[in-house]
């Protein structure tokens, strides 16, 4: 799920950076520093939307570094348990396969798989149906659920299931599995 | 527990059905706590069950390496066996049927701290994965069932001397880099593009990512080609993951043959000995004691010492083939011999039948025909009265040939396998017109999986004291295009396109060419002296030999179409040295052991 969230954080610059342009490298930096990062609380931060630096800065003794405490808006992406979830499959082998979303990734089991899709590694490896109508391989678009995560302090893995109405395969003209 | 019905329902020619029988009978066990077990079904496969017990009990040994799996088969019994699709339906957890990312695959709950079995650890499909001994046998049942409904086999094929021969650049001395740039052209794209260009038909490779000259063994590309059309192939090998890796980039740029099936050293359940956590049915490495336990599944072939350093890493003297300016033969070289064996076991394990089909009794058997018909005898092996004569290592390679040994000399009796050409038994056979060979004639049978000819391995007074290591694969010369020598020992060379090399190793040829020793420069005018008396010999063993001349000679010739003569000789002239000398080895050889 996506949040629109305000975060702070407490900048550290180098006193080279001190003077017009300050404000553009302390921007600068924090998208350096935060995007695409993850932790475990908010998950995936995608993009900051405003940085607003609160106060002036502190210059730390010793270093001659500054602190700046600066709050910013940023859009988070944060997977749930139970979250029904569009993704793209990356690596399919016969324990089960692997599907991205954005920068989450997860694992949906054979276990997790419904019983008429049989894995086939003849060819491109997948999982197919019998009557070849369902395919699931490399780049194909699923809709699949979260049953569980794992939350780092740096990252966040999910298994996913498509045993369940209307998840599967995404087609255009379909409505699911 | 699947009842038969259930078992089979795809089964459509009787084939499938025998195979269903297999695995049902397999899915039978009761290894894992099946209760309900089909009666009729175990009494009408008990006879094969045997056969399948031991494979089950082979897999229990594999598994029981793995530590506290006892626990995992008690909690176990409520696992229903995985005879129905992927028995996933029953499935919940716990017990979880494994981890990724120390999360359940299956219910999404984190693995407990306190959860201390450890599971089969299946890092080579990914880092994270690990399943539990249960999963793991029921993938191992799955994976067998689709496997066979294939008519495929699995084939675990090593790398390093089997496959090619790698070698860390620095351990390639200057003269040598030269000559390979100069006789082959070395492709150093890496990582190599889909499709192998023209001038990876040399098949060697310069990897400056990972410092090392990599040669592929000639026929590779065909091999696995042909191979991945009747096996699911498994690459395992002892070395580094990253290495592995770039190995079957090199192997199979397409990545279709291998898939993501390349087991490495990290991911080994044990470091020292090859041990395999799926059920694999052939098996093809260069090492027979890296598989303890698997030798019946096990096909040995030839190392493959094409670098310097390689031959020096496993203490053998001699040469290597980068030295000698030689590669194997590609169409008659060690791979294919195997891949014709490898055919041979998979048309017979499919063939019908009554019984399902053991493949490590079918290898047993195809071995068993190599030497049958032949009658050995040993002499001056082992000591007269030697109690535990049927222990000892020659008898035993030779009954699993198929030949019949005996102890002593009967009139059924077709080979003599002697180590001193004076011994009493040794002169019998020659004067009975029986073939006399060196021990080593038995290792090049085992691994070349043919009759060898046993004109090359005659005993000789000296045959000990001449070095090399034993070569058996047919090789062909490789020379630079431009030769810089141009001395005597270089023009004389070039007759010799084609040889088995141990052919050159038993002396008279190399004697003929390079000069040799003074000793054989002795017998050599021995037998020039000699010649119009040995050629008039017609007995039977003259003939048999003027027979495996010629064919020897037919190989010669086929394969000295292939290669540009540098001298302009036309292919006959060729021939007819050829000829001339190979009678005259053939004589020397005579003259030799008598």
């Amino acid at each position: 799920m996506f949040f629109h969230i305000v975060l702070e954080r407490t900048m550290l610059l180098h006193p080279r950076f001190f003077g017009p342009k300050l404000r553009d490298t302390l921007t600068h930096q924090l998208l350096q520093d935060v995007e695409g990062r993850c932790d475990g609380k908010n998950g995936f931060i995608v993009a900051v939307t405003n940085v607003d630096p609160k106060g002036s800065g502190e210059i730390t003794s010793g270093t001659g570094m500054v602190k700046f405490p600066v709050s910013y808006n940023a859009l988070v992406f944060r997977p749930f348990k139970g979250e029904v979830l569009e993704c793209v499959v990356t690596q399919v082998f016969k324990m089960g396969f692997f599907a991205e979303a954005g920068p989450l990734q997860v694992f949906v089991s054979n276990h997790l798989i419904p019983d008429d899709l049989t894995f086939d590694s003849t060819q491109e490896p997948c999982f197919k149906s019998d009557t070849g109508e369902w395919r699931i391989q490399k780049e194909t678009e699923v809709r699949l659920k979260i049953v569980g995560m794992r939350i780092d302090a740096t990252n966040i893995s999910a298994i996913g299931t498509i045993k369940d109405d209307f998840l599967g395969e995404i087609r255009d003209d379909a409505t699911g599995t | 527990m699947a009842d038969s019905d259930s078992a089979q329902p795809t089964s459509s020619s009787e084939n499938d059905s025998e195979f269903a029988a297999l695995l049902e009978a397999e899915l039978d066990k009761d290894d894992w706590g099946s209760e309900d077990q089909n009666a009729a079904g175990v009494d009408s496969h008990s006879h094969e069950r045997v056969d399948i017990e031991d494979v089950d009990n082979q897999i229990g040994a594999q598994v029981a390496e793995a530590p506290l799996i006892g626990h995992a088969a008690s909690q176990a019994v409520d696992e229903p066996g995985g005879a129905e699709g992927k028995g996933k339906e029953a499935g919940i957890c716990p017990p979880h049927p494994g981890y990724m990312w120390n999360i359940c695959i299956r219910c999404g709950k984190a693995k407990e701290e306190d959860d201390d079995e450890k599971g089969v650890a299946l890092r080579y499909l990914h880092q994270g994965l690990e399943v539990s001994a249960v999963e793991a046998d029921r993938l191992r049942k799955d994976d067998l069932q689709k496997l066979l409904a294939q008519k495929k086999l699995y084939l675990v094929v090593d790398l390093d001397h089997t496959l090619l021969n790698s070698t860390r650049m620095a351990e390639v001395p200057d003269s040598d880099a030269a000559y390979l740039r100069s006789a082959y052209s070395p492709t150093t794209v890496f990582p190599p593009a889909a499709a192998p260009s023209a001038n990876e038909d040399d098949l060697l490779y310069q990897l400056p990512p990972l410092s090392m000259w990599t040669k592929l063994r000639p026929f590779v590309r065909e091999f696995l080609e042909e191979a991945a059309g009747l096996f699911e192939m498994y690459v395992y090998t002892m070395g580094e993951k990253l290495y592995a890796q770039a190995m079957a980039r090199l192997l199979d740029p397409s990545g279709r043959l291998f898939g993501e099936r390349v087991i490495s050293q990290q991911d080994s359940t044990s470091r020292k000995t090859k041990d395999l956590d799926v059920f694999a049915v052939l098996i093809f490495d260069d090492t027979e004691a890296v598989w303890p336990k698997n030798r019946a599944n096990l096909l040995v072939i030839e190392r493959y010492h094409f670098f310097r350093s390689s031959r020096r890493q496993f203490g053998l003297p001699g040469e290597s083939l980068v030295e000698a300016k030689k590669d194997e033969c590609s169409e008659e070289g060690a791979l294919r011999g195997i891949l014709d064996t490898l055919k041979t076991v998979h048309a017979d394990f499919f063939a019908p039948r009554t019984a399902p089909a053991d493949v490590r009794q079918v290898l047993a058997s195809v071995r068993r025909g190599i030497l049958s018909g032949c009658h050995v005898v040993f002499s001056r092996i082992f000591p007269q009265g030697f109690p535990h004569h049927e222990s000892h290592p020659l008898w035993i390679r030779a009954t699993e040939l198929g030949a019949t040994c005996s102890l002593n000399v009967t009139l059924e009796t077709t080979h003599v396998v002697a180590v001193e050409p004076g011994t009493e038994k040794a002169r019998w056979a020659r004067a009975e017109g029986k073939f006399v060979v060196r021990p080593e004639w038995l290792d090049c049978c085992q691994l070349t999986w043919s009759h060898a000819r046993e004109e090359d391995f005659p005993v000789l007074p000296d045959w000990r004291t001449r070095g090399a290591a034993p070569e058996f694969a047919r090789t062909v010369d490789r020379k630079e295009p431009e030769p810089e020598t141009s001395s005597a020992d270089g023009t004389d060379e070039s007759d010799e396109d084609v040889e088995v090399t141990d052919g050159e190793r038993a002396g008279p040829s190399e004697a003929a060419t390079s000069g040799g020793s003074g000793d054989e420069k002795r017998e050599r005018t021995d037998d020039e002296r000699e010649e119009g008396d040995a050629k008039q010999s017609g007995d039977a063993r003259g003939e048999d030999r003027q027979q495996a001349v010629e064919n020897g000679l037919a190989s010669v010739a086929r394969s000295v179409g292939n290669e540009e003569s540098r001298e302009g000789a036309t292919e006959s002239t060729q021939r007819t040295e050829h000829a001339s000398k190979r009678q005259k080895q053939e004589h020397e050889v005579d003259e030799g052991t008598l």
